[in-house]
C-alpha cells in the first residue's frame, strides 16, 4: 500500500509545530521515492503522510555501492529491500588531510544513516549527518518499527489545534 | 547503471516458482552448504530448499561452510557450468541461479523474526 502524501495546508510559519519537522523520520527507502516537494523549499523539505513535513530521515540498509569522489565526498548506495537511495558523506578538512581516518564502510555492511534530504540533479539523496554500523537483527527491528510508524504517518494529521 | 533494490525472497519460493523470478533483483538468506572455487559458485540451503549462487562478481571472499549468508543479486537462468546440488532431503532450484553482487555474513540473525517481518511487510504491500 503506497503511503498517501498529502501537502500540508498549514502556512510555512507553522511547520515547526510538527515534531516530525525536527526529527529524523524513520522511513522505508521505497517511501522516499514518492515524497511530495514542499514549495518553495522544494529541494530540502517534503510532505509525507497526512500533511506532515519532514526534512531529515533515518534509514537502515545494506551498502550496495561505494563511490569516492576525490577526497571531498563518499557516495553510499543503501538498499533496505524496498528501494535504493544515495547517501553522501562530505568529508571534513581533517578527514581530507588524513584519508585513512575516514570511517569507511564496505559493500555488504549494514548501516543506519541519519541525515537531511536534498535533491541534486533531480535525484533525491541523503546528506549524512551521522552513521553507524548495525547488526542484521537491527535491520529486521527497523523494518518492524517503520511499519508501525507508517500507520501513524498515514492516519495522524499534523493538527496545531490539538 | 541504476541499481535495483533486492527484494527479500525465501529459497522455497524460488524453488517452487523459479522461472517467475528471472530478471528480478532479490535478497536471499541461507546457510552455506558448499562453495566451489573452480566454478566460483556457492550452494545456499534454507530448510528443504537450496539455491546455487554465482559469486564471480564478489571478488575474493573467504567463505565458511555452515555460516549464514545473505546475497543480493539478480536471478537469472543457470550458466552452463554445473554445480553438484545433490543434497539429501533438499530440493534445489534448477531453472534459476542468483548472480550475486553483494554478500554478507548474517550469523546470529533471528530467522523466525526475519521471516515474520518479511511476511508483515508483504501483507502491508511494502515489499
Amino acid at each position: 500500500m503506497n503511503l498517501q502524501n498529502i501537502p500540508c495546508s498549514r502556512p510555512q510559519t507553522e511547520w515547526g509545530l510538527d515534531p516530525m519537522f525536527w526529527v529524523s523520520a524513520k522511513l522505508f527507502i521505497g517511501d522516499l521515492s514518492r515524497l511530495v516537494s514542499a514549495e518553495p523549499l522544494s529541494t530540502t523539505v517534503f510532505y509525507i503522510g497526512n500533511q506532515h513535513v519532514i526534512k531529515a530521515v533515518e534509514l537502515v540498509g545494506i551498502i550496495v555501492s561505494i563511490e569516492r569522489r576525490a577526497l571531498k565526498m563518499i557516495y553510499y548506495q543503501i538498499d533496505d529491500g524496498t528501494g535504493i537511495i544515495s547517501c553522501v558523506h562530505f568529508t571534513t578538512p581533517a578527514e581530507q588531510a588524513d584519508p585513512d581516518a575516514v570511517e569507511c564502510y564496505s559493500i555488504g555492511d549494514s548501516i543506519c544513516v541519519r541525515g537531511r534530504l536534498a535533491v541534486y540533479r533531480n535525484q533525491l539523496e541523503v546528506i549524512i549527518r551521522e552513521s553507524e554500523a548495525v547488526d542484521p537483527n537491527y535491520e529486521t527491528l527497523a523494518w518492524l518499527e517503520r511499519l508501525s510508524l507508517r500507520k501513524f504517518l498515514a492516519t495522524s494529521p499534523f493538527d496545531t489545534k490539538q | 547503471m541504476d541499481l535495483v533494490a533486492g527484494k527479500p525472497v525465501f529459497l522455497e519460493e524460488i524453488v517452487a516458482k523459479g522461472a517467475d523470478f528471472i530478471g528480478q533483483s532479490a535478497r536471499v538468506t541461507g546457510t552455506l552448504h558448499s562453495y566451489s572455487p573452480a566454478t566460483e559458485s556457492a550452494v545456499l540451503v534454507e530448510g528443504q530448499s537450496a539455491l546455487v549462487v554465482d559469486t564471480r562478481l564478489l571478488g575474493v571472499v573467504k567463505y565458511h561452510v555452515g555460516q549464514t549468508y545473505q546475497f543480493i543479486g539478480v536471478l537469472s537462468p543457470p550458466t552452463a557450468v554445473s554445480t553438484d546440488t545433490n543434497i539429501d532431503d533438499v530440493r534445489c532450484a534448477t531453472d534459476v541461479q542468483l548472480h550475486a553482487r553483494v554478500s554478507r555474513v548474517v550469523d546470529g540473525l533471528d530467522m523466525v523474526v526475519y521471516r515474520r517481518a518479511i511476511m508483515e511487510l508483504r501483507t502491508a504491500d511494502i515489499l
